[in-house]
């Protein structure tokens, strides 16, 4: 367990972190996962592997996360845990950019770039058709590349 | 984006660490096929698992299933608590000590104000207790439940749904007579610590919650209509409500402002001072730091008085837990709880 886990979670908090751009809630995002591979393990067929699996579990729990949240319009306050209790000072602007697209394209954009998943991988890791990934993925850079704080970097 | 390292990250991925280690220590793996016949069909015979339980075989058949769920070191029995104050367990009050003492044949029950006295239904009567079980006086109510005594030291009320009537009587039995604009909902009343004015919380059907002065009848705000609310308790200085919902914990000032809003699963929560506990089914949280994790499903939250110690309840391991809040982290667990209570498990208050 341990060696999976030193492996894998390093990128299911960053993949966790990039959809909802919240520490706090990736933190819990990324452990909910591991503790579901826990429950799961002994059932897990060793011969799949473990990251799909995984970030399967990571990125639709964030992508829900982060609609629950936009919905909610949620009030930060001192002691609230969607608060981020180490605010970044330093983030890259490309990363301030993303959390501007909605969680759908987010998602997608993190798969691709971040965990390197094809288009097809990403369809069955979110269910959706490849079309879909695919306008996602484009509606998505598109955004990206015509945001400014991006091009200043 | 590859290079790219998340806020936290290195504590991150410690605190969750020591979550998932100690989730996967407590796991039990799953048995195959060299599992005993004979105590798995002791397990399917539910009606006599409980005759089973007091027969020497018996105890080793419930131990080899009590380690499949809960805390696998847990102490056999409630020996003591962690620190000074008296537990009430539906109608047993349990001491620092470990001593406990039955009140009676009661359903609901709380403490009064620093737990001089119980205030307990049966059937359709109220009862007000003192600790050794004598009855101070009754009233009798239809449909009496969801009794909640607060006040100061020296003049308390108590709040109660007779129906979904909410009535508050004082805490010498007289002057009983209903209150509140609207017809009450499930969830127990609350009152503001510190007395004067007394002042109430209470939700209705509609999942409104209605904050308003019992003596005056004035309304201090009432929350929007929503789910209905599992639990309502204020900051142990008046300053802040808690609603609880199955999704959402939020906090109000007395303005009816909302400070605070969680989203989640909750089960439960509580005030620990300042900060608040937030209770899922799997895990309790205090300030955005998880205590305490498991893959079993908890059902209670409840912070002792000094604040230190968090019990959660465990239901299906008949365990109670008790959590460190601050300092060293530190878990405790005591087994068989509802044998030593006669059948009782659920806190109803944890007092000085």
């Amino acid at each position: 367990m341990e060696r999976l886990y030193r492996a894998h979670w390093p990128r299911a908090y960053r993949a966790a972190y990039l959809v909802v751009h919240d520490s706090a809630g990736a933190e819990d995002i990324a452990q909910e996962a591991f503790l579901a591979a826990v429950r799961a393990l002994d059932r897990f067929d060793r011969r799949r592997p473990f990251g799909p699996w995984l970030h399967r579990i990571v990125v639709n729990r964030a992508i829900d996360w982060a609609r629950a949240r936009t919905l909610r319009g949620e009030v930060e306050a001192n002691e609230s845990l969607a608060t981020d209790p180490d605010p970044p000072k330093e983030l890259p602007e490309l990363v301030r950019a993303l959390a501007a697209l909605p969680p759908d394209q987010r998602a997608v954009v993190v798969l691709r770039h971040l965990l390197e998943y094809t288009p097809g991988e990403i369809a069955d890791l979110l269910d959706l058709p490849r079309g879909t990934v695919n306008s996602r993925l484009r509606r998505g850079l598109d955004a990206l590349k015509s945001d400014e704080r991006v091009h200043r970097t | 984006m590859r290079e790219f390292t998340a806020p936290d990250e290195p504590r991150a991925q410690a605190r969750t660490w020591d979550v998932v280690a100690a989730a996967f220590a407590e796991r039990e793996p799953v048995r195959r096929r060299h599992v005993p016949v004979r105590p798995l069909v002791a397990l399917a015979i539910v009606g006599a698992l409980a005759a089973v339980a007091f027969t020497p075989p018996g105890h080793a058949v419930i131990d080899s299933v009590r380690k499949a769920v809960g805390i696998e070191n847990a102490r056999r029995a409630l020996y003591s608590l962690p620190t000074r104050g008296r537990l009430l367990v539906g109608p047993w009050i349990v001491s620092a000590d470990g001593s406990t003492r039955n009140l009676g044949s009661y359903d609901d029950t709380s403490w009064s104000p620093f737990g001089r006295f119980v205030v307990a239904t049966r059937g359709d009567t109220l009862y007000a207790l003192q600790p050794d079980g004598t009855v101070r006086w009754k009233l009798g109510r239809p449909v009496v439940r969801a009794p909640r005594w607060g006040g100061t030291h020296v003049d308390t009320r108590i709040a109660y749904f007779s129906g979904q009537r909410l009535r508050v009587v004082g805490g010498n039995g007289e002057g009983d007579h209903e209150v509140g604009p609207v017809m009450g909902g499930l969830v127990a009343p609350a009152w503001r610590p510190g007395g004067a004015p007394f002042t109430l919380a209470y939700a209705d059907i509609r999942g409104r919650v209605w904050v308003f002065e019992p003596d005056t009848g004035k309304l201090l705000f009432r929350t929007h209509a929503g789910p209905a609310p599992l639990k309502l308790a204020w900051s142990a200085d008046g300053s802040r409500l808690l609603v609880l919902r199955r999704r959402t914990a939020d906090v109000y000032d007395t303005h009816g402002r909302r400070l605070t809003h969680f989203a989640g699963r909750f089960v439960d929560a509580a005030f620990v001072g300042a900060h608040i506990a937030l209770l899922s089914p799997h895990a309790v949280t205090l300030s955005g730091r998880t205590l305490f994790r498991t893959t079993g499903r908890l059902r209670q939250v409840v912070p002792s008085p000094d604040g230190r110690w968090l019990l959660l309840t465990w239901p299906e391991a008949d365990q109670w837990l008790f959590v460190r809040t601050a300092g060293r982290h530190r878990v405790t667990a005591a087994a068989n709880i509802a044998e030593q209570l006669g059948g009782g498990f659920a806190v109803d208050g944890w007092t000085s």
